[in-house]
């Protein structure tokens, strides 16, 4: 019966172009990716950029992302 | 096997900054903003439940929550359509993120605002990811025990909704007295609107929805009283639960999500400027409870059971019925809020695969922790990897040897199964491969450890630990702790972004299958009907009423309902096709 079931499910998300198995490609990309011991570096010039931003005013972001709940 | 009906809520923290003071709007009020972008994208139709909600054409839904809006406080939540197999949720998942991460830049908000997906805010307020998954309540003599403790609840219900009847009329009564001070003194009061404002609340004064409908200090006391009236049926209910609902599971899975902090946290910089590896995990104080009724904050949440009892059978008797199913939503709280892919997809996909393992029986000797809370808050501040807890029995183990044990159990369960599909088979090669990174990282020398992290665009904790070690020394507080919120900013200026668009992230679902999903809900699944109505008659002028279980059709006696557990047919096939909507009766929710 679940093996039933998972057919149907197969089938029924290949026909529809759903979300279907791990593309091949994408588990290349990922077996290297976690071969490798950092994955595939940040660019520097990104590194730099949240650095940079990381800097200027931290403690208004904080502020402005508070989100109380009301339950707490 | 992977199979299970599963779905994912997110709580989305709020960024905003006002252009200036006197424009700032409530959280309600970007909460609309949000929910009328969204509706240029996709259909949706407002939900029929007792939150205020909006159904996406992809069968998901968008919340406003909040326990005290008139107090100002509340947060924007977005449900998953209950989807099958962990590669579809993560689709499901980033459709979502992409959903209101485009809704709230179009959202025409003066000033800035955004969402971010993060599990706490840096003032300490704790909200983010849960997880539902579709398994058995309890099996044998248990599951009886469970529904004959049901039956035996009702008093308690009875007297709940009693109280609640109470409340309203006192409420009632305030109200008249309120008006009556109103016109005694509102030509004596300096400024007659606050003096309205202060009785009667937004709703009233200014005739529109607000989100405030009383004044916070009513609502203050209307929250403590509901508290206290269902006290008793709270306690009784999580005395049940503890005793009988997902005992089986819970005994299986427990060590297992200690220690899944491993590959799915998030990373988290807490009050003291420790990295840790997840965000929800400390926050956690008790294995089972109702989440928030008394500050509990549960991995193992019976919330929904309790909003069943209290308000759903009051409409419905059909939803009191429901509860004696023998499967039931396993809702799990503890999950962090992921960016990246594989985490999430490794998160939902592993505990689906111990979540089958479990059912077939196969996982009965499983470790169990002597001290479950202290080791879910060990194992997540422990970023080296190596500190041991005790397991009943006398031995130990780390959170590596945990995920290890249920790797191999879950490797052999697949071994022997007869429909191992091959997304089972990725998602154990994908799990062994990082588990076999992470080791390789613990086994180097502390000093080298902080300069490579690995699985950075792999794993969220790691990716995080290297942006913050790329700060270098002496780093104020506020600075890292903007790294690890800033890093889950749904916009292009959010750190994961950035990594995103550089190229340098791990996919598990292309962008055209995200795309598709923002607009078409997953097949074989209650969403599957769910999303069919709400496209068909979604701009139809029939009114529609959609909600979890049904999809309404029309108001009063020509209504008709759609029960949406009714997705398969007789034959015990499932179909993708809606069946033919019934009258309405008077249990209808």
């Amino acid at each position: 019966m679940e093996s039933k079931c998972h057919s149907d499910v197969h089938e029924a998300s290949t026909r529809s172009g759903e979300v279907a198995d791990l593309p091949g490609v994408v588990r290349d990309v990922l077996a290297d990716a976690i071969a490798s011991s950092v994955a595939v570096p940040p660019p520097a010039n990104v590194l730099r950029a949240i650095r940079s931003d990381s800097r200027a005013a931290p403690k208004a972001y904080l502020d402005e992302c508070e989100t109380p709940f009301g339950g707490e | 096997m992977l199979n299970r009906l599963a779905g994912l809520e997110t709580e989305y923290a709020i960024r905003y900054r006002p252009a200036d003071e006197p424009s700032r709007l409530s959280r309600f009020r970007l909460y609309q903003r949000l929910v009328g972008a969204v509706r240029q994208v996709v259909l949706t139709v407002r939900a029929h439940h007792f939150k205020e909600g909006v159904f996406t054409a992809n069968g998901g839904a968008i919340w406003f929550e909040s326990e005290r809006p008139a107090g100002g406080a509340g947060l924007i939540e977005g449900s998953t359509p209950e989807c099958r197999g962990p590669r579809q949720l993560v689709a499901y998942q980033r459709a979502q993120d992409r959903l209101v991460a485009r809704a709230a830049a179009a959202a025409g908000v003066e000033g800035d605002f955004g969402l971010i997906k993060v599990d706490r805010d840096a003032q300490g307020n704790v909200f983010g990811a849960q997880e539902n998954y579709d398994v058995p309540i309890a099996r044998g003599w248990r599951l009886w025990a469970w529904r004959a403790g049901l039956i035996g609840l009702f008093p308690f219900v009875l007297l709940s909704w009693a109280g609640f009847g109470l409340l309203i009329l006192m409420l009632l009564a305030y109200l008249g007295a309120a008006g009556m001070v109103y016109m005694a003194f509102r030509r004596l009061a300096r400024e007659p609107r606050a003096l309205a404002l202060a009785l009667f609340g937004r709703d009233l004064v200014e005739g529109r929805e607000t989100g405030a409908p009383t004044p916070a200090w009513v609502e203050s006391i209307v929250l403590n009283a509901t508290r206290v009236l269902s006290a008793p049926l709270a306690i009784a209910l999580f005395v049940h639960c503890r005793l009988f609902a997902f005992r089986e599971i819970r005994r299986g899975l427990t060590a297992f999500l200690a220690s899944r902090c491993v590959v799915s946290g998030s990373g988290y910089v807490d009050m003291a400027g420790n990295f840790q590896l997840a965000d929800k995990a400390p926050a956690m104080n008790c294995l089972v409870g109702f989440g928030g009724f008394l500050r509990d904050r549960p991995v193992y949440t019976m919330g929904h059971f309790f909003k069943t009892l209290c308000v759903e059978c009051v409409f419905s008797p059909r939803a009191f019925a429901s509860l004696f199913a023998p499967r039931q939503r396993l809702q799990i709280a503890l999950g962090d809020s992921n960016m990246c892919e594989i985490s999430e997809w490794l998160k939902v996909g592993t505990t689906m695969f111990v979540l089958d393992a479990i059912e077939a029986g196969v996982l009965r000797k499983a470790p169990v922790l002597r001290n479950p809370i202290p080791a879910f808050r060990a194992f997540a501040a422990d970023a080296g990897m190596d500190h041991a807890v005790a397991l009943r029995g006398g031995r130990t183990a780390s959170a590596l040897d945990l995920q290890r044990y249920y790797l191999d159990a879950c490797r052999r369960f697949a071994r022997h199964h007869p429909a191992t599909s091959r997304e089972a088979v990725d998602l154990l090669e994908c799990w062994e491969r990082t588990l076999d990174a992470i080791t390789a990282w613990t086994s180097r020398p502390p000093s080298e450890r902080s300069s490579a992290a690995p699985l950075v665009g792999v794993l969220d904790w790691a990716t995080k630990r290297y942006l913050l070690d790329q700060l270098g020394d002496g780093v104020s507080w506020a600075q890292r702790k903007k790294v690890d919120l800033r890093y889950h900013e749904l916009s292009e200026e959010g750190y994961f972004h950035q990594l995103v668009t550089a190229g340098v992230v791990t996919r598990v679902v292309t962008d055209e299958e995200v795309e598709r999903a923002v607009r078409v809900a997953p097949p074989d699944s209650p969403a599957t009907m769910r999303g069919h109505f709400l496209r068909e008659f979604g701009d139809a002028e029939i009114w529609l009423g959609v909600n979890w279980r049904t999809v309404t059709l029309g108001r009063g006696r020509g209504a008709k309902v759609v029960r949406l557990d009714r997705y398969h047919d007789e034959s015990g096939r499932r179909t993708t096709k809606p069946r033919r909507p019934r009258r309405a009766s008077p249990d209808r929710s």
